[in-house]
């Protein structure tokens, strides 16, 4: 006949890999959702700089950089969180601290994306200027000939 | 309702877990979404004093929908929380029940 102790000590161990189980599958669902949101972030700038001025892209970078602190500020407030754990012991304080972990790295992912898309704006800005003007050249030059054509009808 | 076990507390209390849900959801995932929200606006007045045409739209429009997936993933990541902290509520809750059983 097994002993008590080690009837009890089946017991925890059952409970604890249950629990466990439980810590893992929930660690693998927010990985996934933070995964996924994150993979799917847009590119910013993908509908150009039309009507953008150079001025005015200096500003919208700096109005970007104050969005991002404010993120940043958000992601820096969740270390004061220790209190909402602080009454919580063993597998839901685990969960508690894995939670948030999860969602501080979501919005790091998400601040970073956007810092590296401020830091890309100024050769992103320069290319799309340098091919708007060569289509403004291209269209200067093709009235140009149309002008030219049309004294040559003229004279004809 | 507390487990003591070979002197391994394995404690914990259904009240604290909701009260710690409760300011989870709160102060994480609403004051972050809140935040988030207040942030994109003034960014958005900004861009539309600033800014016009299809280009500016587009990149509201990839701002606001950056800004909202995140918030979506915010409020999934806790629904996941939930779920997960009274699944070990209720494995707890039986496991009490199974060892005072043990004890009848």
């Amino acid at each position: 006949m097994p002993s008590i102790k080690s009837t009890i000590g089946n017991f925890v161990h059952d409970v604890q890999d249950k629990l466990s189980s439980v810590l893992a599958s929930a660690k693998t669902q927010i990985q996934n959702i933070v995964g996924t949101a994150t993979s799917r972030l847009s590119n910013i700038w993908s509908g150009g700089f039309t009507g953008m001025s150079e001025q005015g892209m200096a500003d919208l970078k700096a109005q970007l950089s104050s969005y991002c602190q404010d993120v940043q500020d958000l992601i820096d407030s969740f270390d004061q969180t220790g209190d909402i754990t602080s009454a919580l012991r063993g597998e839901v304080q685990t969960a508690a601290y894995d939670f948030i972990a999860a969602i501080k790295s979501l919005l790091q992912a998400y601040v970073s994306t956007m810092r590296q898309e401020i830091d890309e704006a100024d050769e992103a800005y320069r290319n799309f200027a340098s091919s708007d003007k060569s289509i403004s050249q291209d269209v200067e030059s093709s009235a140009s000939d149309i002008r030219s054509n049309a004294n040559n009808i003229r004279l004809d | 309702m507390a487990l003591n076990i070979e002197g391994a507390t394995i404690g914990f209390d259904a009240n604290n877990v909701q009260t710690a849900l409760n300011n989870l959801n709160t102060k994480c995932i609403g004051d972050a979404i809140r935040k988030m929200n207040d942030s994109m606006s003034e960014l958005r007045e900004y861009v539309d004093s600033a800014w016009v045409g299809a280009s500016a739209e587009q990149f509201k429009n990839n701002m606001e929908a950056d800004k909202n997936r995140i918030s979506q993933a915010l409020q999934d990541t806790y629904e996941v929380l939930e779920s997960e902290m009274y699944q070990i509520v209720d494995e707890m809750a039986s496991a009490d029940d199974e060892l005072v059983k043990g004890r009848e």
